[in-house]
């Protein structure tokens, strides 16, 4: 049972400290998973608790109970509030006070209809077997598959000292399937999936897990025999899932405004050109150009609502994401990006859904136009650097010769410095699409992101075996 | 063990053929770093139990953090609910009960008194190392984490085992700027099981010198040549994917490269991995799996030849093999398959032979990048990395891509240093391997 939000005010309202919030969160996570007809996972799992965080000598401290009675509550505030009384001797820079923020009071639900409960745990299971098989069935080459259901059901009752009273409730549902390819000693895979905040019709609404089985069953065994392509520059056009990925890792980490005060290359670049004039780009908690993105929140884990933050308006730096800690700092308001994982986590500064903005190309138009290049599908995860170096890989490269998509390669890795890429951008496209949803983001703590956009056309140092 | 006998209980009660409760209870405390300060100080308590039924040969699982009788009765009913949808499976069953040897140095009574204070004290000290190296040394985040584990398990076959360890872990990650440039991201990780072996300020120390050294990185051209890898670079580029390998799952899957390979030579003669829950002195060390099986050290790959995989009980099952003492995982999921403490045996040569040998090549402190646990194609991006000509470290570079497979590495590898560190749950050495692309920027 939920504790109301009047019983956890009633706890931090014992505490002694500059603001303290409370965090009730139950999360139930599920999961089936198979492979080449065997079980691999089969669960029902549930967590729940209360995180308490206190701020007291410009210091903060956090513990968390998984009781929800008063006295225990009571001894994780007594917790959080010596260990933050402690950590202040250490504290050089003390937090004097903390951004202003719209924050959040009443239910927010970010689920959609077709609710993941109005299907069986029976029907889930019968799909992920169903599916699993499908993708082995379509290729002789394609041995061996993995496919994989997961849900995350959230409910919450955030409230703060200062006001915020948001109870919410939050679905998020996971699918995908990994189709293995093998012959004479080559092994490769190739993955379809989707992840979507929402309900069972949502989560395939772009495809359905017979078309990601078949697409992921065909990536893989075409993938067979494909070559590497050479290392070098050129341009290239990333598909929706590709410039998700690079405005998550290349772009989003380094706005990251507590990355931004430890010395983020974007550092004091407010107001200045960062991209080309053709590049908006968005982090938006509730992802009102396409609703239900898996990393959308309508408040974060501080109470505050999340807003849509445009990150780079035509080009220029235009805002940091913030919590309430570095509101204040910079003197803005909170961008409502502070989020924690689980009732043990504390909030942290983390993306949600990461885009850049449709243009008005046409995709065959933008590929008509490149002379030599490739065109990038579907991303296979990456890294950034404070520096903006970036690397990430596609599992589909397609070289395009003369204005024609060509031959497939494989293992194919994009890397370069993130700004320079975005500056280089020279057509923007039409469509769009949040295709990163399945994915987590890692920061001390995982958190549920999505990214997208539409296709884009730049140039980047495509990575291959053969040195040019 | 009292959850997880009432967890036991209920399910025999409540229809299952065999049952598994696995419980695991936390207490820390820890302090966070961020931007050249102290953070925020954390500490807690919590326990869960994951609750593993077979019916008919068919599996469910559970698993739960609100330890009441009715919480458990419902995720007992939970898991036997999911095992009524399963398929059956002949391999689903238990180990038996074998020895119940608790290992030494995995628990420091000492850790009982380590409060919030000794953690903040070692953060202040971590945070103090780096700024009296180099001024220009930002510490981007970081913690300092002191962890007591009791580790329980109980089961319809017989097992009741118990164990409590100890755990000090500590990390530090950030940059060095100088004017507009900002170096590399670097990070670096350490832990111990006992008091007397925190070195967090050492961590500290090394992350500054390599953020400090890789300041003036330039841009190369494309050569093809040798490559010494770290054991940071190591780990994130080649171990992977063999652990990946090396896992009796992925084998029978086929989704690795070493299915049928039992007895064949895999990798250079040079090259000996073996894994060992038993050694105190990583952090992957416990006296029993996740099943309940003793660990024990295992030599996996001996002399370039591959001698053994890593087995659950499952997986054991399915080859007419033992357990090898491979059940991984914590108590929110049911076991999978996976090392304790992976290690390299060293080779003959210092890591300066190894530069001092390396003709043209490049030093890969890290690397960032794609390995495909499956083919082992690899391609990503030096991180911290260094050019050597004729023996000697030129300068730092950037924007420097790797490519090449994993399994081709494995088999030339041309030495293995002396030296090892500690990267996480892996002991490794520095290794020199030759003909590797390298793509310049």
């Amino acid at each position: 049972m939920a504790p109301s939000p009047s019983f956890l005010l009633k706890i931090i309202d014992q505490a002694h400290s500059q603001y303290a919030e409370a965090r009730f969160h139950s999360r139930k996570f599920n999961e089936v998973r198979m492979g080449n007809g065997e079980l691999e996972e089969a669960r029902f799992t549930t967590l729940s608790g209360v995180g308490i965080r206190v701020l007291i000598d410009g210091a903060w401290g956090f513990s968390s109970s998984s009781s929800l009675d008063e006295e225990n509550l009571l001894r994780s505030l007594k917790d959080a509030s010596s260990i933050a009384k402690i950590s202040s001797r250490g504290v050089a820079n003390k937090i004097l006070k903390l951004g202003d923020a719209n924050l959040a009071k009443g239910k927010f639900t970010s689920s959609s209809g077709d609710s993941l409960d109005s299907h069986s745990t029976e029907e889930k299971v019968a799909l992920v077997r169903e599916i699993e098989k499908l993708a082995r069935s379509k290729s002789p080459v394609v041995k061996s598959a993995i496919c994989s259901y997961r849900e995350i059901i959230d409910e919450k009752i955030i409230v703060t000292s200062d006001g915020a009273a948001a109870e919410l409730h939050d679905m998020k549902p996971e699918f995908r399937i990994t189709a293995i390819a093998s012959e004479k000693g080559e092994v490769v895979s190739a993955s379809e999936s989707s992840g979507v905040t929402g309900g069972w019709k949502r989560l395939f609404e772009k495809r359905s897990p017979e078309e990601m089985a078949e697409r992921a069953a065909d990536i893989a065994s075409r993938l067979i025999g494909a070559s590497q392509p050479k290392g070098e520059r050129a341009t290239v056009i990333l598909d929706p899932a590709m410039v998700g990925l690079i405005s998550h890792e290349a772009i989003g980490h380094t706005v990251e405004a507590d990355f931004v005060l430890s010395g983020s290359v974007v550092k004091d670049k407010m107001g200045e050109k960062v991209a080309s004039e053709l590049v908006t780009l968005l982090d938006s908690g509730p992802g009102s150009i396409k609703p239900g993105a898996g990393g959308t929140i309508l408040v974060d884990d501080e109470g505050v609502i999340a807003q849509e933050t445009v990150v780079i308006d035509s080009g220029v730096l235009s805002s940091y994401l913030h919590n309430r800690e570095t509101a204040a700092l910079f003197d803005v308001e909170s961008t409502g990006n502070a989020r924690a994982f689980e009732y043990t986590d504390e909030p942290l500064i983390r993306m949600r859904n990461t885009y850049i903005k449709p243009g008005d190309y046409r995709h065959d138009e933008m590929v008509k136009e490149v002379h030599h290049g490739y065109l990038l599908k579907g991303a296979l995860g990456g890294q950034a650097d404070a520096n903006g170096e970036f690397m990430f890989g596609a599992q589909e490269a397609y070289l395009i010769e003369n204005g024609e998509i060509g031959k497939l390669l494989r293992g194919v890795t994009i890397s370069g410095q993130a700004f320079d890429t975005l500056s280089s951008v020279d057509a923007v496209g039409k469509d769009f699409g949040f295709e990163i949803g399945s994915g987590y983001c890692g920061k001390w703590q995982m958190a549920k992101v999505d990214g997208g956009g539409p296709h884009i056309r730049c140039e980047t140092i495509v990575g291959g075996v053969t040195p040019s | 063990m009292e959850a997880c006998r009432i967890g036991k209980e209920k399910a025999l009660q409540f229809g299952a053929s065999e049952v598994e409760v696995y419980g695991r209870s936390i207490k820390e405390v820890e302090s966070f770093l961020e931007r050249n300060d102290i953070k925020l100080g954390k500490s807690h308590s919590h326990a869960i139990l994951g609750i593993r039924v077979f019916k008919e040969m068919a599996m469910g699982f559970a698993s739960l953090n609100e330890l009441t009788v009715d919480h458990i009765e419902k995720a007992v009913r939970d898991a036997l609910k999911i095992a009524g949808m399963t398929p059956r499976d002949e391999n689903n069953i238990l180990p038996r009960k074998s020895s119940s040897i608790i290992h030494d140095g995995l628990y420091d009574q000492a850790a009982e008194g380590f409060g919030a204070s000794d953690s903040l004290e070692v953060a202040l000290e971590m945070l103090e190392t780096t700024k009296s190296y180099d001024p220009r040394v930002t510490v981007d985040s970081g913690a300092f984490n002191s962890s007591i584990f009791d580790n329980v398990i109980c089961t319809s076959s017989g097992i009741e085992r118990s164990e409590t360890i100890s755990l000090f872990s500590w990390a530090i990650m950030g940059m060095a700027t100088e004017g507009a440039e900002v170096s590399s991201f670097d990070y670096q990780v350490g832990s111990t099981h006992e008091v007397r072996g925190i070195h967090a300020t050492a961590a500290a120390r090394v992350f500054a010198e390599n953020v400090v050294n890789s300041l003036g990185a330039k841009k190369i051209q494309s050569f093809t040549g040798g490559v010494i890898l770290s054991p940071q670079a190591l780990m994130e580029l080649v171990l992977q994917t063999v652990v990946s390998s090396l896992r009796s799952d992925n084998v029978q899957k086929g989704r690795s490269k070493f299915k049928d390979r039992l007895g064949e030579s895999v990798a250079s003669e040079s090259l000996t991995i073996r894994d060992d829950g038993t050694n105190p002195n990583g952090p992957g060390a416990s006296s029993f799996d996740r099943e309940g099986v003793s660990t024990s050290p295992i030599v996996l790959v001996d002399n370039g030849e591959l001698k053994s995989l890593m087995f659950n009980t499952y997986t054991a099952s399915k080859d007419g093999a033992e357990s090898t003492g491979h059940a991984t995982g914590s108590p929110r999921s049911s076991p999978s398959v996976g090392p304790s403490n992976i290690m390299i045996d060293p080779g003959e040569v210092s890591k300066e032979e190894l530069i001092s040998e390396l003709e043209k090549g490049v030093l890969v402190t890290r690397f960032s990048g794609n390995t495909s646990a499956v083919s082992g194609d690899f391609s990503g991006v030096v991180k911290g990395g260094f050019l050597i000509e004729r023996g000697e470290i030129l300068h730092p570079i950037k924007e420097t891509l790797v490519a090449g497979n994993v399994f081709d590495l494995l088999r030339n590898i041309s030495a293995i240093s002396k030296e090892r560190e500690w990267m996480e749950s892996a002991l490794l050495p520095y290794i020199h391997v030759e003909g590797i692309s390298i793509i310049g920027g």
